[in-house]
Protein backbone atom coordinates (compact mmCIF):
# COMPACT_ATOMS: atom_id res chain seq x y z
CA UNK A 1 0.00 0.00 0.00
CA UNK A 2 1.34 3.39 -0.98
CA UNK A 3 1.84 6.04 1.65
CA UNK A 4 2.48 9.71 0.91
CA UNK A 5 5.30 10.79 3.18
CA UNK A 6 6.24 14.30 2.06
CA UNK A 7 6.37 16.70 -0.86
CA UNK A 8 9.03 15.73 -3.36
CA UNK A 9 10.83 19.03 -2.94
CA UNK A 10 10.71 18.86 0.84
CA UNK A 11 13.90 16.81 1.00
CA UNK A 12 17.31 18.13 0.01
CA UNK A 13 19.55 16.17 -2.38
CA UNK A 14 21.68 13.85 -0.28
CA UNK A 15 19.22 13.82 2.59
CA UNK A 16 18.10 10.82 4.63
CA UNK A 17 14.84 11.28 6.50
CA UNK A 18 12.96 8.81 8.66
CA UNK A 19 9.19 8.28 8.54
CA UNK A 20 7.02 5.90 10.46
CA UNK A 21 4.87 4.08 7.93
CA UNK A 22 2.46 1.34 8.93
CA UNK A 23 4.23 1.10 12.24
CA UNK A 24 7.68 0.68 10.68
CA UNK A 25 10.51 3.16 10.66
CA UNK A 26 11.45 3.72 7.02
CA UNK A 27 14.35 5.85 5.84
CA UNK A 28 13.79 7.76 2.62
CA UNK A 29 16.83 8.85 0.64
CA UNK A 30 16.98 11.57 -1.96
CA UNK A 31 20.05 11.42 -4.16
CA UNK A 32 21.84 14.21 -5.95
CA UNK A 33 20.10 13.42 -9.24
CA UNK A 34 16.67 13.63 -7.63
CA UNK A 35 16.01 9.90 -7.29
CA UNK A 36 14.29 8.56 -4.18
CA UNK A 37 14.81 5.30 -2.36
CA UNK A 38 13.30 3.82 0.77
CA UNK A 39 14.84 1.27 3.13
CA UNK A 40 13.99 -0.16 6.50
CA UNK A 41 15.50 2.28 8.97
CA UNK A 42 17.30 -0.43 10.85
CA UNK A 43 20.82 -1.58 10.07
CA UNK A 44 20.86 -5.34 9.60
CA UNK A 45 24.05 -5.50 11.60
CA UNK A 46 23.22 -4.09 15.04
CA UNK A 47 20.03 -2.16 14.49
CA UNK A 48 21.33 1.38 14.15
CA UNK A 49 18.94 4.01 12.71
CA UNK A 50 20.18 4.48 9.16
CA UNK A 51 18.71 7.98 8.87
CA UNK A 52 21.49 9.11 11.24
CA UNK A 53 24.04 7.86 8.75
CA UNK A 54 24.95 9.34 5.40
CA UNK A 55 23.85 9.01 1.79
CA UNK A 56 27.00 8.69 -0.31
CA UNK A 57 28.17 7.57 -3.72
CA UNK A 58 29.62 4.09 -4.01
CA UNK A 59 33.41 3.96 -3.78
CA UNK A 60 34.91 1.22 -5.89
CA UNK A 61 38.22 0.32 -7.44
CA UNK A 62 39.67 -1.95 -10.07
CA UNK A 63 43.26 -1.27 -9.11
CA UNK A 64 45.11 -1.17 -5.81
CA UNK A 65 45.50 2.41 -4.68
CA UNK A 66 42.84 3.76 -7.04
CA UNK A 67 39.47 5.09 -5.90
CA UNK A 68 36.50 5.65 -8.18
CA UNK A 69 33.32 7.31 -7.01
CA UNK A 70 30.23 6.09 -8.82
CA UNK A 71 27.72 8.91 -8.64
CA UNK A 72 25.08 6.65 -10.16
CA UNK A 73 25.25 4.20 -7.24
CA UNK A 74 23.72 5.60 -4.09
CA UNK A 75 24.78 4.00 -0.83
CA UNK A 76 23.27 4.42 2.61
CA UNK A 77 26.04 4.24 5.19
CA UNK A 78 25.26 3.19 8.74
CA UNK A 79 26.01 5.79 11.42
CA UNK A 80 27.64 3.28 13.74
CA UNK A 81 30.04 0.81 12.12
CA UNK A 82 29.93 2.23 8.61
CA UNK A 83 28.21 -0.66 6.84
CA UNK A 84 27.24 0.35 3.30
CA UNK A 85 23.90 -0.62 1.80
CA UNK A 86 23.11 -0.11 -1.87
CA UNK A 87 20.03 2.08 -1.99
CA UNK A 88 18.59 0.12 -4.90
CA UNK A 89 18.83 -3.36 -3.38
CA UNK A 90 19.58 -2.88 0.30
CA UNK A 91 22.50 -5.28 0.00
CA UNK A 92 25.64 -4.65 1.97
CA UNK A 93 28.57 -3.94 -0.35
CA UNK A 94 31.06 -5.87 1.77
CA UNK A 95 28.87 -8.90 2.41
CA UNK A 96 25.95 -8.91 -0.02
CA UNK A 97 25.03 -12.53 0.64
CA UNK A 98 24.55 -12.18 4.37
CA UNK A 99 23.75 -8.56 5.10
CA UNK A 100 20.89 -6.59 3.61
CA UNK A 101 18.12 -4.28 4.69
CA UNK A 102 14.68 -4.38 3.19
CA UNK A 103 13.89 -1.88 0.45
CA UNK A 104 10.52 -0.45 -0.57
CA UNK A 105 9.34 0.94 -3.90
CA UNK A 106 9.12 4.73 -4.14
CA UNK A 107 7.17 6.71 -6.70
CA UNK A 108 6.63 10.42 -7.18
CA UNK A 109 3.05 11.39 -7.92
CA UNK A 110 1.57 14.84 -7.91
CA UNK A 111 4.81 16.17 -6.40
CA UNK A 112 4.47 13.82 -3.46
CA UNK A 113 6.82 11.01 -2.38
CA UNK A 114 4.90 7.75 -2.13
CA UNK A 115 6.41 4.74 -0.36
CA UNK A 116 4.86 1.32 -0.93
CA UNK A 117 4.93 -0.62 2.34
CA UNK B 1 76.90 -53.37 19.65
CA UNK B 2 77.64 -50.11 17.93
CA UNK B 3 75.07 -47.46 17.30
CA UNK B 4 75.22 -44.45 15.12
CA UNK B 5 75.29 -41.16 16.92
CA UNK B 6 72.67 -39.88 14.56
CA UNK B 7 70.09 -42.64 15.01
CA UNK B 8 66.67 -41.47 16.12
CA UNK B 9 66.21 -42.95 19.58
CA UNK B 10 62.61 -42.17 20.23
CA UNK B 11 59.79 -44.61 19.67
CA UNK B 12 58.33 -43.22 16.48
CA UNK B 13 54.86 -44.30 15.49
CA UNK B 14 53.53 -44.36 11.96
CA UNK B 15 51.40 -41.29 11.33
CA UNK B 16 48.19 -43.25 11.10
CA UNK B 17 48.57 -44.58 7.62
CA UNK B 18 48.83 -41.29 5.76
CA UNK B 19 50.08 -41.87 2.23
CA UNK B 20 53.11 -39.71 2.92
CA UNK B 21 54.14 -36.84 5.10
CA UNK B 22 55.01 -33.37 3.89
CA UNK B 23 57.04 -31.33 6.35
CA UNK B 24 56.80 -27.69 5.25
CA UNK B 25 59.33 -26.20 7.65
CA UNK B 26 62.78 -27.76 7.90
CA UNK B 27 65.78 -25.63 8.76
CA UNK B 28 68.98 -26.48 6.99
CA UNK B 29 72.10 -24.56 7.85
CA UNK B 30 75.69 -24.24 6.80
CA UNK B 31 78.56 -25.21 9.08
CA UNK B 32 80.32 -21.88 8.70
CA UNK B 33 79.91 -18.75 6.63
CA UNK B 34 82.92 -19.68 4.51
CA UNK B 35 80.92 -22.63 3.13
CA UNK B 36 79.23 -20.04 0.93
CA UNK B 37 82.44 -18.68 -0.57
CA UNK B 38 82.49 -21.01 -3.59
CA UNK B 39 79.07 -19.65 -4.50
CA UNK B 40 79.68 -15.99 -3.61
CA UNK B 41 80.84 -13.38 -6.08
CA UNK B 42 84.62 -13.18 -5.47
CA UNK B 43 84.48 -9.43 -4.98
CA UNK B 44 83.00 -10.10 -1.55
CA UNK B 45 85.44 -12.77 -0.43
CA UNK B 46 87.98 -10.47 1.17
CA UNK B 47 85.34 -8.95 3.44
CA UNK B 48 84.83 -12.39 4.94
CA UNK B 49 88.32 -13.90 4.72
CA UNK B 50 90.53 -10.90 5.18
CA UNK B 51 88.39 -8.48 7.19
CA UNK B 52 86.51 -11.10 9.17
CA UNK B 53 82.86 -10.25 8.49
CA UNK B 54 81.23 -12.59 11.02
CA UNK B 55 77.89 -13.25 9.40
CA UNK B 56 74.49 -11.69 9.87
CA UNK B 57 74.03 -10.27 13.36
CA UNK B 58 70.93 -9.09 15.16
CA UNK B 59 70.14 -7.42 18.44
CA UNK B 60 67.97 -10.35 19.55
CA UNK B 61 68.72 -10.44 23.27
CA UNK B 62 67.74 -13.94 24.41
CA UNK B 63 69.02 -17.35 25.10
CA UNK B 64 66.50 -20.16 24.73
CA UNK B 65 66.40 -21.85 28.14
CA UNK B 66 66.06 -25.45 27.01
CA UNK B 67 68.47 -28.39 27.09
CA UNK B 68 69.73 -27.65 23.60
CA UNK B 69 69.02 -23.95 23.31
CA UNK B 70 67.29 -23.11 20.04
CA UNK B 71 67.67 -26.69 18.85
CA UNK B 72 66.83 -30.21 19.88
CA UNK B 73 69.60 -31.28 22.21
CA UNK B 74 70.10 -34.43 20.15
CA UNK B 75 70.36 -32.65 16.81
CA UNK B 76 74.02 -31.66 16.75
CA UNK B 77 75.57 -33.83 14.03
CA UNK B 78 78.72 -35.93 14.43
CA UNK B 79 80.39 -33.72 11.84
CA UNK B 80 80.71 -31.08 14.53
CA UNK B 81 78.69 -28.46 12.70
CA UNK B 82 75.58 -26.80 14.04
CA UNK B 83 72.20 -28.54 14.07
CA UNK B 84 70.70 -28.75 10.60
CA UNK B 85 74.09 -28.65 8.87
CA UNK B 86 74.48 -32.32 7.99
CA UNK B 87 72.29 -34.12 5.47
CA UNK B 88 73.03 -37.58 6.87
CA UNK B 89 71.83 -36.50 10.30
CA UNK B 90 68.75 -34.90 8.83
CA UNK B 91 67.96 -38.06 6.93
CA UNK B 92 68.40 -40.20 10.00
CA UNK B 93 66.63 -38.00 12.53
CA UNK B 94 63.89 -36.58 10.35
CA UNK B 95 63.28 -37.94 6.87
CA UNK B 96 63.77 -41.64 7.57
CA UNK B 97 62.75 -41.67 11.21
CA UNK B 98 59.44 -39.90 10.66
CA UNK B 99 58.53 -41.04 7.18
CA UNK B 100 58.86 -37.58 5.70
CA UNK B 101 58.36 -38.00 1.97
CA UNK B 102 58.67 -34.31 1.11
CA UNK B 103 60.50 -31.68 3.14
CA UNK B 104 60.48 -27.99 2.32
CA UNK B 105 63.73 -26.39 3.41
CA UNK B 106 63.33 -22.94 4.85
CA UNK B 107 66.86 -22.16 5.95
CA UNK B 108 68.18 -20.35 8.93
CA UNK B 109 69.57 -17.47 7.01
CA UNK B 110 68.55 -13.99 7.96
CA UNK B 111 70.06 -11.53 5.51
CA UNK B 112 66.85 -9.58 5.98
CA UNK B 113 68.26 -8.58 9.38
CA UNK B 114 70.87 -6.45 7.70
CA UNK B 115 69.84 -2.85 8.06
CA UNK B 116 72.39 -1.69 5.53
CA UNK B 117 74.85 -3.08 2.96
CA UNK B 118 72.00 -4.49 0.90
CA UNK B 119 74.18 -5.38 -2.06
CA UNK B 120 76.10 -7.80 0.15
CA UNK B 121 72.80 -9.16 1.48
CA UNK B 122 71.66 -9.75 -2.09
CA UNK B 123 74.92 -11.46 -3.00
CA UNK B 124 74.74 -13.68 0.07
CA UNK B 125 71.19 -14.72 -0.74
CA UNK B 126 72.30 -15.76 -4.23
CA UNK B 127 75.25 -17.68 -2.85
CA UNK B 128 73.05 -19.38 -0.31
CA UNK B 129 70.55 -20.48 -2.95
CA UNK B 130 73.26 -22.03 -5.10
CA UNK B 131 74.73 -23.71 -2.02
CA UNK B 132 71.33 -25.19 -1.12
CA UNK B 133 70.75 -26.47 -4.63
CA UNK B 134 74.12 -28.20 -4.83
CA UNK B 135 74.43 -29.47 -1.27
CA UNK B 136 70.87 -30.33 -0.39
CA UNK B 137 68.36 -30.43 -3.22
CA UNK B 138 70.58 -32.30 -5.63
CA UNK B 139 71.55 -34.82 -2.98
CA UNK B 140 68.09 -35.90 -1.88
CA UNK B 141 64.95 -35.86 -3.98
CA UNK B 142 62.80 -35.59 -0.86
CA UNK B 143 64.08 -32.08 -0.29
CA UNK B 144 62.56 -28.96 -1.79
CA UNK B 145 63.92 -25.45 -1.56
CA UNK B 146 62.93 -21.93 -0.69
CA UNK B 147 64.47 -19.09 -2.64
CA UNK B 148 66.17 -16.81 -0.14
CA UNK B 149 66.12 -13.14 -1.04
CA UNK B 150 67.22 -9.84 0.42
CA UNK B 151 63.85 -8.16 0.77
CA UNK B 152 65.59 -4.85 1.40
CA UNK B 153 66.07 -4.61 -2.38
CA UNK B 154 62.85 -5.93 -3.94
CA UNK B 155 64.02 -5.50 -7.53
CA UNK B 156 67.15 -7.54 -6.85
CA UNK B 157 65.05 -10.07 -4.97
CA UNK B 158 62.83 -10.47 -8.02
CA UNK B 159 65.89 -11.04 -10.22
CA UNK B 160 67.08 -13.75 -7.82
CA UNK B 161 63.68 -15.44 -7.91
CA UNK B 162 63.84 -15.46 -11.70
CA UNK B 163 67.40 -16.79 -11.60
CA UNK B 164 66.79 -19.87 -9.47
CA UNK B 165 63.00 -20.18 -9.34
CA UNK B 166 62.84 -22.52 -12.29
CA UNK B 167 64.84 -25.24 -10.52
CA UNK B 168 62.57 -28.27 -10.31
CA UNK B 169 62.95 -28.54 -6.55
CA UNK B 170 62.56 -24.84 -5.78
CA UNK B 171 58.97 -24.48 -4.66
CA UNK B 172 58.83 -21.34 -2.59
CA UNK B 173 60.06 -17.81 -2.00
CA UNK B 174 61.03 -17.28 1.61
CA UNK B 175 60.15 -13.94 3.19
CA UNK B 176 61.10 -13.14 6.77
CA UNK B 177 58.33 -11.66 8.87
CA UNK B 178 59.92 -8.40 9.81
CA UNK B 179 57.71 -6.39 12.11
CA UNK B 180 58.93 -2.98 13.04
CA UNK B 181 61.11 -0.87 10.83
CA UNK B 182 59.66 -1.83 7.47
CA UNK B 183 56.17 -2.03 5.97
CA UNK B 184 54.15 -5.22 5.65
CA UNK B 185 54.45 -7.24 2.47
CA UNK B 186 51.26 -5.77 1.07
CA UNK B 187 53.11 -2.49 0.61
CA UNK B 188 53.64 -1.64 -3.08
CA UNK B 189 57.42 -1.59 -2.66
CA UNK B 190 57.37 -5.40 -2.43
CA UNK B 191 55.25 -6.03 -5.55
CA UNK B 192 58.25 -7.08 -7.67
CA UNK B 193 58.78 -10.00 -5.31
CA UNK B 194 55.20 -11.22 -5.64
CA UNK B 195 55.20 -10.68 -9.39
CA UNK B 196 58.31 -12.83 -9.63
CA UNK B 197 56.86 -15.52 -7.37
CA UNK B 198 53.70 -15.60 -9.46
CA UNK B 199 55.46 -15.83 -12.82
CA UNK B 200 57.64 -18.64 -11.49
CA UNK B 201 54.67 -20.49 -9.95
CA UNK B 202 56.25 -20.38 -6.53
CA UNK B 203 54.55 -20.36 -3.15
CA UNK B 204 55.45 -17.50 -0.83
CA UNK B 205 56.44 -18.66 2.65
CA UNK B 206 56.51 -16.26 5.59
CA UNK B 207 58.53 -17.09 8.68
CA UNK B 208 59.63 -15.14 11.72
CA UNK B 209 63.23 -14.67 12.69
CA UNK B 210 65.32 -12.80 15.15
CA UNK B 211 64.42 -9.55 13.43
CA UNK B 212 60.76 -10.12 14.29
CA UNK B 213 59.69 -7.86 17.10
CA UNK B 214 56.57 -7.44 19.19
CA UNK B 215 54.58 -4.36 20.09
CA UNK B 216 57.12 -3.86 22.86
CA UNK B 217 60.05 -4.38 20.56
CA UNK B 218 61.90 -7.17 22.32
CA UNK B 219 60.05 -7.95 25.56
CA UNK B 220 61.87 -8.99 28.72
CA UNK B 221 61.67 -12.74 28.30
CA UNK B 222 62.08 -15.20 25.46
CA UNK B 223 58.78 -16.82 26.38
CA UNK B 224 57.02 -13.49 25.80
CA UNK B 225 58.72 -12.99 22.45
CA UNK B 226 58.05 -16.54 21.32
CA UNK B 227 54.36 -16.49 22.17
CA UNK B 228 53.97 -13.23 20.24
CA UNK B 229 55.19 -14.66 16.93
CA UNK B 230 51.59 -15.18 15.66
CA UNK B 231 51.13 -11.41 15.81
CA UNK B 232 53.67 -11.11 13.02
CA UNK B 233 51.69 -13.61 10.96
CA UNK B 234 48.51 -11.65 11.55
CA UNK B 235 50.10 -8.33 10.62
CA UNK B 236 51.55 -9.65 7.38
CA UNK B 237 48.35 -11.53 6.48
CA UNK B 238 46.35 -8.34 6.98
CA UNK B 239 48.89 -6.44 4.90
CA UNK B 240 48.73 -8.95 2.05
CA UNK B 241 44.94 -8.81 2.03
CA UNK B 242 44.49 -5.05 2.40
CA UNK B 243 47.40 -4.25 0.14
CA UNK B 244 45.63 -6.19 -2.60
CA UNK B 245 48.34 -8.81 -3.14
CA UNK B 246 45.93 -11.72 -2.84
CA UNK B 247 43.40 -9.97 -5.07
CA UNK B 248 46.04 -9.12 -7.65
CA UNK B 249 47.53 -12.62 -7.74
CA UNK B 250 44.56 -14.99 -7.36
CA UNK B 251 46.66 -18.09 -8.01
CA UNK B 252 49.29 -17.16 -5.43
CA UNK B 253 49.50 -19.31 -2.33
CA UNK B 254 50.99 -17.94 0.89
CA UNK B 255 52.12 -20.24 3.69
CA UNK B 256 52.61 -18.69 7.10
CA UNK B 257 55.12 -20.84 8.92
CA UNK B 258 55.71 -21.59 12.58
CA UNK B 259 53.07 -19.36 14.07
CA UNK B 260 50.82 -22.16 15.31
CA UNK B 261 47.33 -22.01 13.93
CA UNK B 262 44.71 -21.23 16.54
CA UNK B 263 44.89 -17.51 15.74
CA UNK B 264 43.30 -18.22 12.40
CA UNK B 265 39.68 -18.25 13.58
CA UNK B 266 40.12 -15.04 15.52
CA UNK B 267 41.91 -13.35 12.64
CA UNK B 268 39.40 -14.26 9.96
CA UNK B 269 36.44 -13.25 12.10
CA UNK B 270 38.03 -9.97 13.04
CA UNK B 271 39.18 -9.11 9.54
CA UNK B 272 35.69 -9.74 8.18
CA UNK B 273 34.17 -7.66 10.95
CA UNK B 274 36.51 -4.79 10.21
CA UNK B 275 36.06 -5.03 6.45
CA UNK B 276 32.27 -4.86 6.57
CA UNK B 277 32.41 -1.38 8.03
CA UNK B 278 35.66 -0.11 6.54
CA UNK B 279 35.49 -1.41 2.97
CA UNK B 280 35.72 2.12 1.56
CA UNK B 281 39.37 2.27 2.58
CA UNK B 282 40.29 -0.78 0.47
CA UNK B 283 37.67 -0.93 -2.30
CA UNK B 284 39.96 -2.99 -4.51
CA UNK B 285 39.05 -6.00 -2.40
CA UNK B 286 36.23 -8.00 -3.96
CA UNK B 287 35.64 -10.60 -1.31
CA UNK B 288 35.59 -10.97 2.43
CA UNK B 289 39.09 -11.25 3.92
CA UNK B 290 38.24 -14.73 5.21
CA UNK B 291 37.53 -15.82 1.65
CA UNK B 292 40.97 -14.72 0.50
CA UNK B 293 42.41 -16.56 3.47
CA UNK B 294 40.59 -19.82 2.75
CA UNK B 295 41.56 -19.75 -0.91
CA UNK B 296 45.13 -18.54 -0.75
CA UNK B 297 46.65 -18.67 2.73
CA UNK B 298 47.83 -21.75 4.59
CA UNK B 299 49.35 -22.17 8.04
CA UNK B 300 51.89 -24.71 9.18
CA UNK B 301 50.85 -26.58 12.28
CA UNK B 302 53.97 -26.18 14.40
CA UNK B 303 54.18 -25.36 17.21
CA UNK B 304 50.99 -27.38 17.63
CA UNK B 305 48.90 -25.76 20.30
CA UNK B 306 47.78 -29.10 21.67
CA UNK B 307 44.03 -28.85 21.41
CA UNK B 308 42.07 -31.87 22.48
CA UNK B 309 40.26 -33.68 19.64
CA UNK B 310 36.92 -32.08 20.40
CA UNK B 311 38.34 -28.58 20.37
CA UNK B 312 40.44 -29.28 17.29
CA UNK B 313 37.38 -30.34 15.31
CA UNK B 314 35.49 -27.31 16.58
CA UNK B 315 38.38 -25.16 15.42
CA UNK B 316 38.27 -26.72 11.94
CA UNK B 317 34.55 -25.98 11.87
CA UNK B 318 35.19 -22.39 12.94
CA UNK B 319 37.66 -21.69 10.15
CA UNK B 320 35.35 -23.37 7.65
CA UNK B 321 38.06 -25.34 5.90
CA UNK B 322 39.98 -28.61 6.19
CA UNK B 323 42.54 -27.37 3.68
CA UNK B 324 44.30 -24.59 5.57
CA UNK B 325 46.67 -26.52 7.83
CA UNK B 326 49.96 -28.02 6.64
CA UNK B 327 52.02 -30.22 8.90
CA UNK B 328 55.53 -29.12 9.87
CA UNK B 329 58.19 -30.27 12.31
CA UNK B 330 60.50 -27.24 12.50
CA UNK B 331 63.45 -29.64 12.62
CA UNK B 332 65.99 -29.26 14.20
CA UNK B 333 64.58 -26.65 16.54
CA UNK B 334 63.77 -27.40 20.14
CA UNK B 335 60.00 -27.23 19.72
CA UNK B 336 60.02 -29.99 17.11
CA UNK B 337 56.62 -31.54 16.35
CA UNK B 338 56.34 -35.23 15.55
CA UNK B 339 53.91 -36.19 12.77
CA UNK B 340 52.73 -39.09 14.91
CA UNK B 341 52.19 -37.16 18.09
CA UNK B 342 51.52 -33.50 17.52
CA UNK B 343 48.00 -33.74 16.13
CA UNK B 344 45.20 -34.77 18.48
CA UNK B 345 44.50 -38.48 18.64
CA UNK B 346 41.32 -39.83 17.18
CA UNK B 347 40.94 -37.35 14.32
CA UNK B 348 39.16 -38.65 11.23
CA UNK B 349 41.67 -40.41 9.00
CA UNK B 350 40.70 -38.23 6.04
CA UNK B 351 41.41 -35.05 7.96
CA UNK B 352 44.75 -36.33 9.17
CA UNK B 353 45.66 -37.30 5.62
CA UNK B 354 44.90 -33.76 4.50
CA UNK B 355 46.99 -32.11 7.20
CA UNK B 356 49.92 -34.49 6.91
CA UNK B 357 50.04 -34.63 3.14
CA UNK B 358 47.24 -33.61 0.81
CA UNK B 359 46.96 -29.94 1.75
CA UNK B 360 50.67 -29.27 1.33
CA UNK B 361 50.83 -31.43 -1.79
CA UNK B 362 48.12 -29.29 -3.37
CA UNK B 363 49.94 -26.07 -2.50
CA UNK B 364 53.45 -27.16 -3.52
CA UNK B 365 52.49 -29.48 -6.37
CA UNK B 366 53.72 -32.71 -4.80
CA UNK B 367 52.42 -36.10 -5.86
CA UNK B 368 51.81 -39.11 -3.70
CA UNK B 369 54.52 -41.72 -3.64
Amino acid sequence: MQHAVCASEAMRPGELRAFVIAGKSIVVARTGDGSYYALRNLCSHQGAPLDAGRLVDEVRSERVGAFEVAASKAVVRCPWHGYEFLATTGRCLADPEHQRVRTYPVTIKDAMVLVDV
Amino acid sequence: MSTSAVTEKTDVRKPNGASGVVDVDVHEYYEKITDLLPYLDPKWHRFIIEYGWPGVASSWPYVVPTVGGSNRADSRPPTGGPPGSDLATMRSQLLDAHGITHAVLTGNFHVASMEAWFDLATALASAYNDWVIENWLERDQRLFGSVQVAVQDPAAAAREIDRVGAHAQMVQVFLPMIVGPRAGYGDPQYRPIFEAAARNNLVVGLHHGRMTKTLFGYPNYFIEWHQAVPHAGMCHAASLICGGVLEEFPNLKVVILETGYTWLAHFMWRMDQQYKGLRVEVPWLKRLPSEYMRDQVRLSTQPAEELNPKHFLQFIDMIGSEEMLLFSTDYPHFDFDSPARSLPGGLPVELKQKILFDNAAAVYGFERE
